[in-house]
């Protein structure tokens, strides 16, 4: 068909590329509010997302200052020397891994020499 | 009479499309299309045309308008501008130690506003305000809720809004809003927060309330830090904040038992120039340093200058031993005072003599000292102190590095002396990089607060002294631990070979110097002293400024009395945070050998 032809064709009275044209103009302007509409409703739900993401580092930035306050050295030594009375370790304290079936040995050959004692 | 051509009723035979490339150029074609239709008597041509061409004009504009909207509907950038986001001109970044532990942050808060002309039950509202925020000044308060004037002269106005007191916490603020009081506001306000307190303050510093650093590492690292804030990432310290709290904890503890004007103590890595740990007495709280004493803000570990005394025979050794003049067995007399013109010089009284060089050292002789700076002679002695920063401020990111106070003109009295410390006073960030760089192998590089990456390579330095010197003076600092005036901080620190040298300077008070025991006792430690030369190895100095006699000293306020145990428990404490590992050999705790003084002298190239 020639384009011409396609300009003049009508349908009840109206042109075809009439209505064609108005179809389109439809079309993108219900499509172009639809998806603002869309994309708004989306960057609103964005928009609170990142409201929650920011409350929710800012709980975090909150609670790691806490950590870090409750976690200060000096508070924890002063803790562990008021209520559990601990200190820096002497040299006796330390013991390496690999020493630690020699200490287990002893102890088992002292808990029987107690046993045997306090057997009848 | 217009004819229309059954077989081409529009008579557009001979029409055809433009391309689009040739539309603009063409659109003469369309105005004589219109004019030919018109000369033709085709009138309704010309109308459809011109109909026709407004609309495709229409749909192709509303099209690019659309595809537009769709555009920035879709894909919009206005997160990009969100304010609320974006960090502002004085926000801040993390400041962390060299294992990401928080030692400043921002933090937001909020402030409380009371409009006084919307509360209606102002005891109801007094008394949530306290529950919730007990710190929060009464006065002002009540001023607030009353709409009372806020100043002599002022009138009254309840319709003003009153500023209340901030640093409410967001769970704070929401638990207050919930209350739903009438006559509450509440704005947003940034704020710094250090969660340590006093825990390293002088080596953290502080930032002002718009943001800019004042002192400390937040003056230091001012740019950094901002520029931190606008990446989201942290500026990482060299401090170890576990070694920073055993430090303190030591320094503060001892310098409270013998009630100190002042003490310092410093820890380094002396391979790569990392400060571990800085501590200043007394100290102060960072979140408030509006209230602390200002004597207290001062970092005399940088801005303070102390004359160090016998600490200083370290740099007096090392250079008589590096130029090769002397070496650990050349003896010196010192049977008698050292007499120079308007001055003489006196050693403790130890029974002494004769001492080869290794007893000058672990005797601490000021005489055998001197004598031995001026047999090596000023020359030597201007050459090698400069070498080793003593002569100039500490280099350091801190501003708080303060200018030595020097003699003017070396003479054979400024020789004798500054080789035991005297007539120089420096300060003590200065000492600990003049002394790294003898027991690092024997290169000077300031001292850093910056962190070093694993594999990163230290700052390359410069030569001051042969290696075989700088091991010389390891083992001589080891000797002076277990067999010299160090031995107190060896007792505290069995099993980690460490190394030591003691100061004793007496105090100059009322400009003259104090001889009844107003000293500033310093002790100077190394750990440990064996292994490679390039290996990690740990610099320890603390200096107790005017201690007061105590009984379990004897009664002495010297360095070995009173610093070296202080430094011998901060080893023995941070020792195992530094992958240091106790060796107790029957060596260390049994009775000890004669020293064999051909064992001393280093044989590094």
């Amino acid at each position: 068909m020639r384009i011409p032809n396609v300009l003049s064709a009508r349908f009840r009275g109206f042109r075809v590329v009439n209505l064609l044209g108005l179809t389109v103009l439809l079309v993108i302007a219900l499509g172009s509010y639809a998806l603002k509409t869309l994309a708004g409703a989306q960057d609103a739900g964005g928009v609170a997302i990142d409201d929650r993401i920011l409350q929710e580092q800012r709980r975090i930035r909150m609670l790691r200052a806490e950590v870090s306050r409750l976690g200060g050295p000096a508070r924890v030594a002063d803790l562990s020397r008021r209520y559990l009375n601990f200190g820096p370790p002497e040299p006796g304290h330390e013991i390496t891994p690999d020493a630690l079936p020699a200490i287990a040995a002893r102890d088992n050959v002292a808990a029987t020499a107690q046993n045997q004692t306090a057997a009848p | 009479m217009t004819t229309i051509d059954p077989a081409d009723p529009d008579g557009l035979a001979g029409f055809s499309w433009p391309s689009w490339r040739g539309w603009l150029s063409n659109l003469g074609f369309l105005e004589r299309a219109f004019n030919r239709a018109r000369a033709s008597g085709r009138a309704e041509d010309d109308v459809r045309l011109r109909v026709f061409f407004v609309m495709a004009m229409s749909a192709a504009a509303f099209l690019a308008l659309a595809i537009g909207a769709s555009r920035a509907a879709l894909f919009s950038d206005a997160d990009k501008h969100k304010a609320g986001l974006a960090p502002t001109r004085a926000a801040r970044g993390d400041l962390v130690d060299r294992n990401g532990e928080i030692l400043a942050m921002d933090l937001i808060r909020y402030g409380l506003y009371l409009r006084p002309a919307e509360i209606t039950d102002k005891a109801g509202t007094r008394a949530a305000i306290l529950a919730f925020a007990p710190n929060f000044s009464r006065t002002r308060l009540d001023t607030a809720l009353n709409g009372l004037p806020l100043a002599p002269g002022e009138r009254p106005d309840p319709t003003k809004e009153y500023y209340v007191g901030g640093g409410l916490t967001p769970v704070l603020k929401a638990r207050l809003h919930d209350l739903a009081l009438p006559g509450l506001d509440f704005q947003e306000e940034g704020g710094r927060f250090y969660p340590l307190g006093q825990t390293g303050a002088h080596v953290i510093g502080f930032a002002s309330n718009d943001g800019v650093g004042q002192a400390g590492a937040e003056r230091a690292f001012d740019g950094p830090i901002r520029a931190a804030a606008a990446a989201r990432g942290s500026q990482s310290l060299s401090i170890d904040l576990r070694v920073q709290g055993a430090l303190q904890d030591e320094l503060e503890t001892a310098a409270q038992h013998f009630q100190v004007k002042d003490a310092v103590g410093v820890v380094v890595n002396v391979r790569t120039g990392e400060i571990l740990g800085m501590a200043s007495y007394p100290a102060f709280d960072l979140n408030a340093p509006g209230k602390a004493d200002p004597a207290a803000m001062v970092n005399h570990v940088g801005a303070t200058v102390y004359e160090p005394g016998s600490v200083f025979k370290v740099f007096t050794l090392a250079m008589g031993l590096d130029t090769g003049l002397v070496n650990v067995n050349t003896v010196f007399n010192v049977c008698s005072p050292l007499i120079l013109p308007g001055q003489i010089i006196h050693d403790y009284d130890k029974g002494d003599c004769s001492l080869p060089l290794w007893q000058v050292f672990t005797h601490s002789s000021n005489i055998g000292a001197a004598k031995m700076a001026i047999k090596v002679g000023g020359d030597h002695e201007d050459k090698y102190f400069h070498a080793f920063g003593l002569f100039d401020k500490a280099p350091s990111e801190l501003v708080e590095s303060a200018r030595p106070l020097t003699t003017k003109r070396i003479t054979e009295n400024s020789v004798a002396t500054m080789a035991f410390g005297h007539d120089i006073s420096v300060s003590p960030l200065a000492i600990a990089t003049g002394m790294s760089s003898i027991l690092d192998g024997g290169v000077y590089r300031p001292l850093t607060l910056r962190k070093l990456e694993p594999g990163q390579a230290p700052a390359p330095g410069r030569r001051v002294i042969q290696a075989s010197t700088s091991r010389t003076m390891l083992n001589l600092m080891r000797l002076n631990a277990t067999d010299g005036t160090g031995r107190f901080a060896d007792a505290q620190a069995r099993g980690y070979r460490l190394g030591g040298k003691t100061g004793s300077a007496t105090k100059i008070i009322n400009g003259r110097y104090n001889h009844e025991g107003v000293n500033l006792a310093s002790f100077a430690a190394i750990f440990p002293t064996d292994g490679p030369l390039d290996a990690d190895r740990y610099y320890v100095l603390v200096m107790m400024d005017e201690p007061h006699r105590m009984p379990e000293t004897g009664g002495f306020t010297t360095g070995g009395a009173v610093s070296a145990p202080i430094a011998g428990k901060i080893v023995a404490r941070i020792a195992p945070f530094l992958g240091v590992r106790r060796v107790v050999t029957p060596a260390e705790t049994g009775p000890r050998p004669p020293v064999d003084p051909s064992t001393l002298s280093g044989d590094e190239r």
